[in-house]
């Protein structure tokens, strides 16, 4: 088990999302930066699918109740274990008793905004309908159904025994990003892309646009030059998908994200590519950003680039637990 | 006998000659004295160890490419003089998209490593002398 110390923590169970029952309008929810999520069960031994914590308020703190291997990854956010450093985006064990301890999002190399905790046999909360992930918006996976509050306690499930303890390039360094020197993300043109002005979809995919405030799991609401319809636009609720970037009356675009419900009615400009949905995920409030056009082969080439990445991960990973039970 | 108040004067010394590492032993003391690089202030961490320590060598648990800096961050995980608890990673040795901690054999001291960053390494090799502490 373990227990959660921080008091407000909006902290959630996820994994790698819920895809099975989108058609009954149930949205995915999930880790919002899964390649982290994953890179801690690859570390660990788990399952791809095993459930960890997504942190997004700190600082955050636990208490182990029994021995653990777990792994942080994401944001670095200088953790400690009972008052010792940890490295970021590593795997460690943890004695019976001992708390670890997130704090603030570091500046560093790269900036992430979550962090996840995985660990060894991962969180053992009940699997409805196909996923372990807190769906808010229905109260349902996770805990209950809802965010982690103090004085929780979590089962883990049965140890892999298959993990090792050492750390992983973070992605945001192995496969940088960037356009104009500002992080970027690629997007494919949407249905309605065409009936914005030239001139407002010229600026759409040459200037920034900021993340604002009023970005949470369910989307990011964006600030920048705005988009103008060369008509006015009316289109039917319609199904979609997080990463979808819809265009509300006022031109500012909003992006759907994890918690996102599976439908909506607004003009959609473009989608952020699901090769790139970690990297938004990972951006904090206030960061400033890029779009970059690309077609459907370059976005089907960027997920071989994730998936070759990840192969490799998995390869050292297999290569080192060979080398140590040698 | 050198006192105390001399150590700066020797720093000094060591920074206007360009060296980065002064060790002296004597029957009842041991004594390391390490500077930064470049412009960077003298470091005055000091080691007044047990007349018996001895400096140790820190071998590589495996090969790869030898990192004192965590690739996000700035500062290296165990500078040269740092006091570090057994355990504890000093540097990680990189293999392809994996990070491999190099422990402190035990508490103790830095005195300085051996490889240049980045360098590859082997099984084996000796990356850290190493004086352990009480």
């Amino acid at each position: 088990m373990i227990e959660i110390l921080s008091q407000s923590a909006s902290a959630s169970i996820q994994d790698l999302g819920r895809f099975s029952a989108v058609r009954w309008g149930v949205g995915t929810a999930g880790a919002m930066d899964r390649l982290a999520l994953l890179c801690g069960n690859i570390l660990l031994g788990n399952a791809d699918d095993a459930a960890g914590i997504e942190a997004q308020v700190f600082p955050f703190e636990v208490r182990f109740d029994t021995d653990l291997a777990f792994a942080l990854t994401g944001a670095d956010c200088a953790a400690t274990l009972d008052g010792l450093p940890l490295l970021p985006w590593s795997s460690s064990r943890a004695q019976a008793g001992q708390v670890l301890r997130l704090g603030l999002p570091q500046a560093g190399r790269w900036r992430g905004a979550r962090t996840y905790l995985a660990v060894a046999g991962g969180i053992d909360v009940p699997v409805v309908l196909g996923s372990r992930s807190t769906q808010l918006r229905g109260a349902i996976g996770g805990l209950d159904g809802r965010v982690l509050r103090q004085g929780d306690r979590l089962p883990v499930g049965p140890l892999p025994g298959t993990g090792i303890i050492a750390g992983v390039m973070p992605p945001g360094l192995a496969l940088p990003l960037a356009a104009d020197e500002l992080p970027a993300v690629r997007v494919l043109p949407a249905a309605e892309h065409d009936a914005f002005t030239g001139g407002s979809l010229a600026r759409f995919w040459a200037e920034p646009w900021k993340i604002t405030p009023q970005s949470d799991r369910y989307g990011f609401r964006l600030a920048g030059p705005g988009l103008e319809p060369k008509a006015p636009l009316e289109v039917r609720s319609h199904g979609i998908v997080p990463g979808v970037i819809q265009v509300p009356h006022s031109g500012q675009p909003i992006v759907q994200m994890c918690d996102a419900q599976p439908s909506g009615g607004y003009p959609k400009v473009g989608t952020v590519i699901d090769a790139d949905l970690w990297r938004l995920g990972q951006m904090p409030i206030g960061t400033r950003f890029r779009f970059i056009r690309v077609d459907w082969n370059k976005a089907l080439a960027a997920r071989e680039e994730v998936e070759g990445w990840l192969t490799e991960v998995r390869r050292v990973t297999a290569l080192l637990r060979a080398r140590r039970a040698a | 006998m050198m006192r105390p108040d001399d150590l700066t004067e020797v720093a000094a010394a060591m920074r206007s000659a360009g060296v980065g590492r002064l060790e002296l032993k004597g029957p009842d003391f041991h004594l390391v004295l390490a500077c930064g690089a470049g412009d960077a202030p003298v470091a005055t961490e000091v080691a007044l160890a047990q007349p018996d320590a001895e400096i140790v060598p820190v071998a590589a648990p495996g090969l790869g490419t030898f990192l004192r800096t965590h690739p996000l961050h700035d500062r290296p995980l165990a500078g040269d003089g740092e006091a570090v608890a057994a355990g504890q990673a000093i540097a990680l040795l990189r293999i392809g998209a994996l990070l491999t901690p190099v422990p402190a054999p035990a508490n103790g001291l830095i005195v300085g490593a051996l490889p240049e960053d980045g360098a590859l390494v082997g099984y084996g090799d000796r990356l850290f002398d190493f004086l352990p502490q009480e």
